[in-house]
């Protein structure tokens, strides 16, 4: 049975990766560069797809589903954290590549608590 | 609407309509179960935005590497133009199910409350209501609306169950302030549920149509780099495609506070005051039709 700790780190993991893509859209939208933005278009397909498996753990009925949820999405940590510098090497503005890793590194520490 | 012109329209409507012999609970059980009913369908509303959300997401992310934007190409013959095959992962078919029966929890307890409102304690349910009480019972027997603890209060499973009770055997809780006052916990709980469930929803599809608008427009910034009439119906067909075919993420605020006015209904119902629970009732058939209006909008 899934504790109310891993339910709460599960949806600060969701929120942390949210803001993650609500700042990449911003990114998106403002590139002046179309190849940058299909890049960056890419990390936040990369992200969501992230989301999904948090939200597929979070809706799971049975404690079955629930591990086998959060075994694939802490066998996928490395991921997140290639995608972190992928983004970093993305955007040109130092403040806001710190704000999307920052919640990237944050959703990647709650993965790990789940 | 105000309660006092509440009243004043239900006895206009009754003088038109002949309401003779209908109480005022039993007009307000009425109106109860309408309103729980609406609700229960605009959820079920929100659950399919979430698998077409899903669904959609998945139809232009092939597109996107159709076209060589993704980090892999993908043939041509490999894209469903139909969009007929779609693999539902946030919410699967066998978890909307469960869903499906956890609204009916609701639904059937107010279907319940409106019978007992018209003085049919002593006699049980239909077959049909019966028989989905005692599916939805099964599932909470094996633990299926939660595997999750919840701490200090009763869990999912065990709040059904009660609920469920109060539905299959009417003659334990003769009238309707009994009935509500025994579940306005239980209620809670599930509702809670509903609502916690609804706020993940969102996210998630606010997450999938923030996917398809980004792949719309890092397109287009590389279709109209050389601007002409590629760009002009790259603009066209994206914008089309975000008003018709992708939904919006709808105000699920709006939805979990008429969830809340379900609750404060029910406690109404449970503790009349001397206007009976006309107001809470009145707010909540207000509240579930505003939210109905909303979804169906989004759709």
């Amino acid at each position: 049975m899934r504790t109310l700790s891993q339910q709460i780190a599960i949806n600060a993991a969701i929120d942390a990766i949210r803001n993650a893509e609500d700042a990449l859209t911003d990114q998106i939208r403002s590139s002046t560069d179309a190849l940058t933005a299909i890049k960056l278009t890419n990390e936040y397909n990369n992200l969501d797809s992230y989301l999904s498996e948090l939200l597929h753990a979070q809706n799971a009925a049975d404690d079955a589903t629930f591990a086998n949820a959060t075994e694939a999405l802490q066998s996928r940590i490395s991921g997140l954290e290639a995608d972190e510098k992928a983004i970093q090497a993305l955007i040109a503005d130092v403040a806001t590549a710190g704000k999307v890793i920052g919640y990237i590194a944050d959703a990647v520490k709650l993965i790990a608590k789940i | 609407m105000k309660p006092s012109r509440f009243l004043s329209v239900l006895g206009l409507a009754c003088s038109v309509a002949g309401c003779v012999g209908m109480t005022q609970m039993q007009h307000t059980a009425s109106e109860f179960d309408k309103a729980v009913h609406s609700t229960a369908t605009t959820e079920l509303v929100l659950f399919r935005e979430v698998q077409a959300g899903e669904c959609n997401d998945q139809f232009y992310l092939q597109a996107y590497r159709v076209a060589g934007l993704g980090t892999d190409r993908l043939d041509p013959s490999q894209i469903d133009l139909i969009g007929g095959h779609c693999t539902h992962q946030e919410l699967t078919d066998g978890e909307l199910a469960i869903r499906q029966k956890l609204l009916s929890t609701l639904t059937l307890y107010a279907d319940t409350i409106q019978a007992l409102s018209e003085g049919k304690g002593n006699l049980d349910p239909s077959a049909k209501e019966k028989a989905l009480a005692g599916d939805i019972k099964s599932l909470a027997t094996q633990g299926k609306f939660s595997s999750a603890e919840k701490s200090g209060a009763a869990g999912l499973d065990a709040a059904v169950s009660a609920v469920v009770h109060v539905i299959i055997d009417r003659r334990v809780y003769k009238d309707v302030g009994s009935a509500a006052g025994a579940v306005q916990s239980e209620l809670t709980v599930v509702i809670g549920e509903l609502q916690a469930e609804n706020r993940d929803d969102a996210q998630g599809l606010r997450s999938k149509y923030g996917s398809v608008n980004n792949e719309m427009v890092s397109a287009l910034k590389l279709a109209c780099e050389r601007g002409g009439a590629e760009c002009f119906f790259g603009i066209a067909s994206a914008h089309t495609a975000l008003n018709s075919v992708i939904v919006a993420p709808p105000d699920v605020e709006q939805l979990n506070k008429t969830l809340d006015a379900v609750l404060a209904a029910n406690a109404s119902l449970a503790q009349p005051k001397s206007t009976g629970a006309v107001a809470e009732v009145s707010e909540l058939a207000d509240r579930a039709q505003q939210a109905a209006t909303l979804f169906s909008a989004s759709k």
